[in-house]
């Protein structure tokens, strides 16, 4: 320790001086400063210290970092400490500590003064807190560490510095296609938009991070112990030690992008989102994956066969699907980035779902950025995208534009997109545009594909704000909540009111032939019993199915015409997915209003308007956020996603 | 002794001597720079290694003081392995190096300062006077100083800790006559009755025949002579004979017998350097011993000659290896 502290003070003693620059860096803070409109002057000075230290001190850490042991050592005067009584930690430590304390205390002189005479800077310090300290301070070592490391594979001139050149594109090469593991499982978004999924990129910093600085210590501190006055045998051992160690950690790294992306089906511990194809057995499910540091991997999977495609969907912010099917249940369509930073154009992909052992594959569209509405049409052929304030329909197949009109965009919440038919397009506008109440109702937009004309169809009165249109499987009607419990259904050509309902509905919907259900309390509010209401396309009701015990309803579409599949919350339930063992599946007769179950513990998973062409209709969720699928028949359950239970 | 390799016998003299090399070889890619080289420095002694530049004096010296590690055998101090016990091992040593290279912004009050912080005894007062004496200031960055100045400052630093060894690695180097002589006066008044150990590399021959008790010389990685400076002495002749007598090839086979290491025409003489000068010997077997004895003239020659004759000499042209080997 003896030897640490006279080399540590020799350092700083000889680089006394450089504190006069910490106090010659104070004094633009006593200037008068040309303060913004929006700044008060003594925010402004904390501000320019805090701003003035940073960069000294880090260009300090740089400067000192590369000098203080490399510079010696290609100027031989690195013997002068070793032909002394010092060991070589005591040289290596005390000089890089030197480094760091030196860049640390000059940068604090230059923000001392703001902080004996600035509240705010004060105030500032306070908040930013012990941790945020010592991450500085590992920054600044890190700084030190690097400039040293960097500097004396440079300045040492040995051959070996063509394989450190190597090493770093291996480094690079690796580096990158490791990140781009972790670009595709959405790490940038993630990282940016700060949500709950941050785990997965504070995992790989967490684990990058520590690997990093222990091949520059490592590195760095064999090459002064071991290599001593030998510019060579320091540099190879330098080298050995800061490749092997970085090389390891990125092939670790790969290894661990790698992994994260070959999750399964099988590895999903919830569920997410399921969305099944209209027609056909496919089924989108997005969820959890276990021990992926909240990766949210997407499949679109067979349930028969148990064969899966992995998407990486572009991320959504505007509660749109993430995956769009063909009516037809015939394709799949998603957007995915182009750039894998996904700050860039989106391309449209698509697989082809009654071809075994397709593989998605990208089309030719793109958008500079997702679109804010998308809908396929029925045979899957056409696309209509909503960017921008331009509504477009081209052909997937040949890219061909086939129709682009200017409208008025507005908030896509509440808006719909949708197909009536191959060459028609509605689009339901609802009264917000951009972040001002353009229109109280709904606009009904139709687009004639063939002739590239627009036309409003229908135009609703006055809606709830934050109303948003349910439209039929056809896009006949649509209904729309109002309030004091009143169900609005209109037709969508002309918007005509055709029923409004006094109804206290919870939940409501479209079956697959443009029936309505709705699903409402029976009792007193909170007291058990519920109440299915069954009304006819145009808003009459058909019937009504009172569930006495019933907690809570779900409607899980219709497997066979005439038989709806049902859940029914025996207990009180906080949430769907929540005490799973409550709810009981039933297989509800329509015509004579008598229902069997279909087991306990499972929760009906598929839309109502999965009809009898659809799985949709038979997925459940298990305990364990395990997605099954179940043979009405029979009762035998086949898993289609998560862990084995 | 023998000096080609490491022996039970060496390993036991290694650990009493103050410095020692044991299987020393050091190696630059596919270049030997020290091949086996093994040799003992007594305690007290002085040991002066000699050897033309590039004969791996300086690896020698970076491997005795802990700063190289060898490719193969072990340098020791005082019977430790320099590499592993370093710092240990150079408390009780002085260094002198070929090249100053204290740091330029210090000064020499600064230096004696910092240096005193790391050795077990220090005599800063000395130190000072010796400076002083020298004229040497104390206030000017060791960077500006002149190179006299900085190698007594680097002498003064290696003295300071009163070193039970001192290791010089070619002290003199640049200094003109005046500095040289006092460097080598200072060595010998100061510690001639310290009983300091002196391993000293050079090549300023003259000086070292007043102070060396043992000479060793280096050449292409290996020694070609280890041995007490007086033995070397006695043992190397000059001999000078006329060569175009009838008698010459006669004589020249018989000087075999005295192991000729140089042989030169000089005008109408022949002159020959013998590395086992045996009086009784000569006068039976040698040049003179025959018709025109007369004619023979048998002198004795310096280190510098002796050197010289070794290492840039005819006979010391040849391939490397040992030469006489009395101890």
């Amino acid at each position: 320790m003896r030897g640490f502290t006279a080399v540590f003070r020799r350092e700083v003693a000889e680089r006394r001086l450089l504190f006069f620059l910490g106090l010659a860096g104070c004094v633009p803070l006593f200037l008068p400063l040309v303060v913004p409109s929006y700044l008060r002057a003594d925010e402004l000075r904390a501000v320019s210290a805090y701003l003035l230290s940073g960069i000294v001190a880090g260009v300090l850490a740089l400067g000192l970092g590369g000098s203080v042991l490399a510079r010696d050592l290609a100027e031989r005067r690195l013997g002068f400490y070793f032909a002394r009584p010092l060991s070589g930690w005591a040289i290596w430590a005390g000089k890089l500590a030197a480094a760091l304390a030196l860049s640390l205390g000059v940068g604090a002189l230059v923000l001392l003064p703001a902080l004996l005479f600035e509240a705010g800077a004060r105030s500032d310090l306070a908040d930013f807190g012990a941790g945020r300290v010592l991450l500085t301070l590992a920054l600044l070592a890190a700084l030190v560490l690097l400039a040293n490391v960097v500097s004396t594979l440079v300045r040492t001139r040995s051959p070996w510095l063509a394989l450190d050149l190597t090493a770093a594109g291996v480094l690079w090469l690796l580096g990158s296609y490791a990140a781009e593991g972790l670009l595709r499982a959405g790490m940038a978004t993630v990282a940016v938009t700060f949500n709950s999924r941050l785990d997965l990129p504070l995992r790989a910093l967490l684990a990058a991070s520590p690997v990093a600085l222990t091949a520059f210590l490592a590195g760095s501190a064999a090459q002064v112990l071991g290599g001593r006055t030998d510019p060579r045998r320091g540099h190879r051992l330098l080298s050995l030690i800061l490749w092997g160690v970085l090389l390891a950690g990125a092939l670790g790294l790969v290894g661990y992008s790698r992994w994260l992306l070959a999750a399964t089906p099988a590895d999903l511990v919830a569920l997410g989102r399921v969305l099944p194809a209209p027609t056909g057995s496919a089924v989108a499910v997005q969820g959890p994956a276990a021990h992926r540091g909240g990766y949210w991997p997407t499949f679109l999977v067979e349930p028969k066969s148990g064969r899966f495609s992995r998407l990486f969907p572009a991320s959504q912010w505007n509660g749109q699907e993430t995956v769009h099917f063909s009516a037809d249940g015939r394709w799949a369509a998603w957007l995915e980035p182009q750039d894998l930073s996904r700050t860039g154009p989106t391309v449209l992909f698509r697989l082809d779902l009654t071809r075994p052992g397709a593989r998605p594959l990208p089309t030719r569209l793109t958008f500079a950025a997702p679109p804010s509405l998308l809908a396929l049409s029925p045979d899957g052929r056409r696309l209509a995208a909503l960017e921008h304030g331009r509504l477009t329909v081209e052909e997937i197949g040949s890219a061909r534009l086939l129709a682009a009109v200017p409208v008025e965009p507005a908030y896509p919440w509440e808006s719909r997109l949708l197909f009536e038919d191959g060459g028609h397009v509605l689009y339901f506008r609802t009264g917000t545009v951009g972040w001002r109440l353009r229109s109280p109702g709904i606009d009904i937009i139709e687009l004639d594909v063939a002739t590239g004309r627009t036309e409003v169809i229908g135009q609703t009165p006055p809606v709830e704000d934050s109303s948003s249109p349910e439209v039929s499987p056809d896009g006949s009607r649509f209904f729309v909540h109002q309030p004091q419990a009143k169900l609005q259904l209109f037709r969508t050509r002309g918007a005509v009111l055709e029923a409004e309902l006094r109804s206290s509905a919870q939940s409501s919907g479209f079956l697959a032939d443009g029936r309505i259900f709705t699903l409402e309390a029976a009792g007193e509010t909170g007291a058990a019993g519920r109440q299915l209401t069954l009304l006819s396309p145009d808003g009459s009701v058909l019937r009504r199915f009172p569930f006495p015990g019933a907690h809570a309803l779900r409607v899980g579409g219709e497997p066979s015409p005439g038989h709806l599949v049902l859940g029914i919350a025996t207990h009180t339930v906080p949430s769907v997915s929540d005490g799973l063992e409550h709810w009981e599946s039933r297989l509800l007769d329509l015509t004579t209003g008598e229902s069997r179950s279909l087991g306990r513990g499972l929760l009906p998973m598929g839309a109502p308007s999965a009809g009898p062409g659809s799985a949709g209709s038979r997925l459940f969720q298990r305990s364990g956020g395990r997605l099954v699928r179940l043979d009405l028949a029979t009762g035998r359950e086949r898993r289609v996603a998560g862990r084995p239970g | 002794m023998s000096l080609d390799s490491s022996s039970p016998g060496l390993a036991a003299t290694a650990a009493t001597a103050a410095l020692a090399a044991d299987g020393l070889s050091v190696r630059y890619g596919k270049r030997l720079a020290l091949d086996g080289l093994s040799f003992t420095v007594a305690t007290g002694s002085v040991y002066a290694l000699l050897g033309p530049n590039g004969a791996g004096k300086s690896s020698l010296v970076r491997c005795l003081l802990g700063e190289q590690r060898p490719a193969a055998g072990r340098a020791l101090l005082f019977g430790g392995d320099v590499w592993r016990e370093r710092a240990r091992l150079l408390a009780e040593v002085g260094v002198v190096p070929e090249e100053p290279d204290a740091p330029p912004a210090m000064d020499a009050g600064q230096l004696l300062r910092f240096c005193s912080r790391l050795y077990p005894r220090w005599d800063g007062a000395g130190a000072e006077k010796r400076l002083a004496r020298f004229g040497v200031p104390m206030n000017v960055p060791f960077g500006r100083l002149s190179k006299g100045q900085k190698g007594q400052v680097s002498l003064t630093l290696a003295l300071a800790p009163a070193p039970r060894l001192l290791i010089l690695d070619d002290p003199t180097l640049g200094l003109d006559p005046l500095a040289r002589r006092a460097v080598f006066e200072e060595l010998i008044g100061e510690l001639a009755d310290r009983g300091t150990t002196v391993f000293l590399t050079t090549h300023d021959l003259a000086a070292v025949e007043g102070i060396a008790d043992r000479v060793g010389i280096l050449r292409g990685g290996k020694l070609l002579l280890d041995e007490e400076l007086e033995s070397l002495k006695r043992r190397f002749r000059r001999i000078s004979f006329p060569p175009a007598s009838p008698s010459a090839a006669d004589r020249a086979a018989r000087l075999a017998a005295l192991e000729p290491v140089a042989v030169a025409a000089r005008g109408f003489r022949t002159e020959a350097v013998v590395a086992r000068w045996d009086e009784e010997r000569f006068a039976v077997t040698g040049p003179g011993n025959g018709s025109g004895s007369g004619d023979v003239e048998v002198s004795a020659l310096s280190l510098e000659e002796i050197f010289l004759a070794l290492v840039g000499g005819a006979g010391g042209s040849g391939e490397a290896g040992t030469i006489g080997g009395a101890a």
